[in-house]
């Protein structure tokens, strides 16, 4: 008795993996056909590689380039110090620290004109406006610093530590090298001050804020991230035009006819987009470093997100699909489909803020994020300008995978429905 | 005993966008092993019964039984055992001709090697080997509607349905198609339909003919049942050396059994279940009127008059 129901689980278990190497296999095939037929497609060639790539190369050209060898660190400070009075004495080292940056230069050789380490500029406080005014007449500002109301005062206090601000972008390689020398002369100016009053047993602290995009961050480091996923989305395009001319073309009724299901169909076409988003991936992303791409990111996490973001646009692709009886049907709604999926990739460089749609531990989920294209965008540029890894990333990658989810079995359930089912005429 | 292949019982079709009965309370029964031919022109229903049969097209009411099994889109039992080549050529333009069998074959499950054996068999049956590597955008339209015909078959299903696959083809590869499908059935004892508005074609290969006008089967038969009972005859049409009054018409009438004859011109038509048979009767009769024919023109009795005597109509392509 215990021999047959060992035979019998082992039969049942021979069936279930016969069973699943069928669906494999078919799944296999059906992808295989498919990256078949898109390696021998021209069309595709020119709309999902050369295409982003042109638009890369263009952009790289216009925009990109390496980043030229900075002279002076432009530095906006706002000096709140309203100095300290001692006895007889008002000490004003607020002042003192900025005259200091001023007059800061290079060690000067074979009596060359000496060149400034900082170039100041001064305002009354920090807003955007004049932030934006640096940064477009001056080509960007590297540093912003905050010297506090007590600065003087602290450094009177020897056991305090005297703080300052600074706010900058941390992506880019010039603000990471102002802070350090910002550090070095800070230190030092904090020494003196304190060793002139007679002693130092407190710290001098910077406190570092980092905000988006200024310092060094070109427009190209900005749109890569958005080629790239416009590369991705013009896959649409490809999808949406192969499924409706597999229906056009009576392919898909040959397929429909043999057991293959819709979950196979889907499944091959998901393993054929995901080859060639990787090849898009690659392609783009070696085109943006020889053009100059400034990242501290990891190029890796960055394509995983634009590969995941894929299957989205598979997914829309099939909704198309599902509605479309002809491919140049197919092909214009897939167009007019991705022109605010394109142009949302550019949200970053515009500057337009996201609606939070709704929040997690903090973390918020923006409405544009609906759209992958957006979340995607966003999520690489976190990667790539900010250096963020996937950790700090969770909630995103939790969210994209189920956005992704949503469009995949969204698409799947309208093919089924239109495309896989007996014509009612 | 013969047993039935397909049932259709009751089948019906009424396409809701215009409100056109395409199929009709249709009831058919189809035998295994036989090829059934199905005749009708267009609008006949003929293509709207087929896609019904094999499941891609919803019927409006009525059943069809797969061997006493009702048909179910979503079984994959049936599926092996039908194959459907459409009309229209359909197959991955770029993608070659093996490739092409191979994704068919392979969504039946069929393990490989059995699968490229079926394969190379198939394609040296259709005289595609030679063609095997090449992409099928290239290939000839005779080749492509040999193509689409192996995809249908590339599974060995037991019940084969065609759906005008001689239309386009040139007379050589019409002939080997010919006998490729007269030895799929004999020999291997498939069940074929056929829709074809080839007369010929459909007259010499089926076992059964069944003739569809406007959604209803108007008779089904064997072919030569059909032409004998339904047909008017062959058409003899004689071209005399001169000049002919009534009298001759009238005297050849009476040389043989159930002659029809006109005069049209110096040409005497005479119309008459088989034709040849009376044939010397009929010139001797005008040979002793002091005529002689200069020329005879035989048109056998064929599909296309059963067709005619049917339904009123010209079998339309």
């Amino acid at each position: 008795m215990k021999m047959e129901g060992k035979n019998e689980d082992q039969s049942k278990f021979v069936s279930i993996a016969k069973n699943l190497g069928f669906q494999l296999r078919t799944t296999y095939k059906i992808g295989l056909k498919f990256i078949k037929e898109i390696y021998r497609s021209k069309l595709f060639i020119i709309m999902a590689v050369l295409l982003p790539a042109v638009m890369m190369i263009f952009m790289g050209v216009i925009f990109g380039g390496p980043t030229s060898t900075i002279e002076s660190y432009n530095v906006l400070i706002i000096n709140e110090d309203i100095g300290f009075t001692n006895a007889t004495t008002t000490y004003e080292f607020g002042n003192l620290l900025v005259s200091t940056l001023e007059n800061l230069t290079y060690p000067i050789e074979n009596g060359e004109e000496p060149i400034n380490i900082f170039k100041v500029y001064e305002a009354e406080e920090y807003n955007q406006s004049v932030e934006d005014f640096l940064i477009y007449e001056d080509h960007g500002l590297h540093l912003t610093l905050i010297i506090p109301q007590n600065f003087s005062e602290v450094i009177f206090n020897f056991d305090s530590d005297v703080k300052i601000t600074v706010i900058g972008d941390p992506a880019t390689g010039v603000y990471q090298s102002a802070v350090s020398t910002f550090t070095t002369v800070y230190n030092e100016f904090v020494d003196a001050a304190r060793s002139g009053l007679g002693a130092n047993t407190g710290r001098s602290i910077i406190v570092e804020h980092f905000i988006g995009i200024v310092g060094n961050t070109s427009v190209f480091d900005l749109m890569v991230p958005g080629i790239v996923i416009i590369g991705i989305v013009l896959n649409i395009v490809f999808v949406s035009t192969v499924i409706t001319e597999e229906y056009e073309l009576k392919t898909l009724e040959k397929l429909q006819l043999t057991p293959m299901k819709a979950i196979h169909l889907i499944g091959g076409m998901s393993l054929a987009q995901l080859l060639v988003s990787l090849v898009q991936i690659i392609v783009l992303f070696a085109l943006a470093a020889v053009f100059g791409y400034n990242t501290t990111g990891s190029f890796v996490l960055g394509g995983l997100v634009a590969w995941i973001m894929s299957l989205s646009m598979l997914g829309i692709g099939m909704m198309i699909a599902a509605f479309s009886k002809k491919g140049s049907i197919a092909s214009a709604i897939s167009s007019v489909v991705a022109i605010p999926l394109y142009m949302i990739t550019f949200f970053p460089v515009w500057g337009i803020e996201q609606i939070p749609m709704f929040q997690v531990n903090g973390n918020v989920f923006s409405v544009y994020d609906i759209l992958p294209t957006n979340l995607a965008t966003r999520m690489i540029n976190q990667v790539m300008i900010y250096g963020q890894s996937f950790s700090d990333l969770t909630f995103e990658f939790v969210s994209l995978i189920i956005v992704t989810l949503i469009y995949l079995t969204i698409g799947l359930v309208l093919i089924s429905l239109f495309k896989l089912r007996p014509k009612k005429e | 005993m013969t047993e039935t292949a397909i049932s259709v019982q009751d089948l019906t079709k009424i396409y809701s966008s215009n409100n056109v009965k395409a199929v009709d309370s249709l009831d058919l029964d189809i035998f295994k092993g036989e090829i059934f031919g199905l005749l009708g022109p267009n609008g006949a229903g003929k293509t709207t019964l087929i896609r019904m049969l094999v499941g891609l097209l919803k019927s409006t009411s009525g059943h069809i039984l797969y061997n006493g099994e009702e048909l179910n889109v979503n079984s994959s039992h049936l599926k092996h055992i039908i194959g459907y080549v459409p009309q229209e050529t359909a197959f991955w333009k770029n993608l070659t001709v093996y490739e092409n069998l191979n994704v068919i074959g392979t969504t039946y499950n069929i393990p490989n090697k059995e699968l490229k054996e079926r394969i190379n068999h198939l394609l040296e049956g259709l005289y595609l080997t030679e063609y095997k590597k090449k992409l099928a955008s290239k290939l000839s339209g005779g080749m492509k509607r040999r193509l689409n015909l192996a995809m249908g078959m590339v599974h060995d299903p037991q019940i084969l349905l065609l759906d005008e696959v001689f239309v386009g083809l040139d007379p050589q590869t019409r002939n080997y198609l010919y006998d490729y499908l007269r030895d799929f059935a004999s020999k291997e004892h498939k069940t074929i339909i056929i829709t074809s508005h080839l007369m010929e074609i459909v007259d010499a290969l089926s076992d059964r003919v069944g003739i569809l006008d406007l959604g209803k089967m108007l008779a089904i038969d064997t072919p030569e049942n059909l032409k004998n009972t339904h047909g008017k005859g062959d058409i003899l049409e004689l071209e005399i050396d001169k000049e002919f009054t009534d009298e001759l018409v009238a005297k050849v009438t009476k040389s043989a059994k159930d002659l029809a004859v006109e005069k049209k011109d110096n040409n005497l038509i005479i119309k008459t279940l088989n034709a040849i048979s009376k044939i010397p009767e009929i010139l001797n009769t005008i040979e002793k009127e002091g005529f002689i024919v200069q020329d005879v023109k035989l048109t056998k009795q064929s599909l296309e008059t059963v067709f005619i005597s049917l339904t009123g109509k010209e079998l339309r392509v």
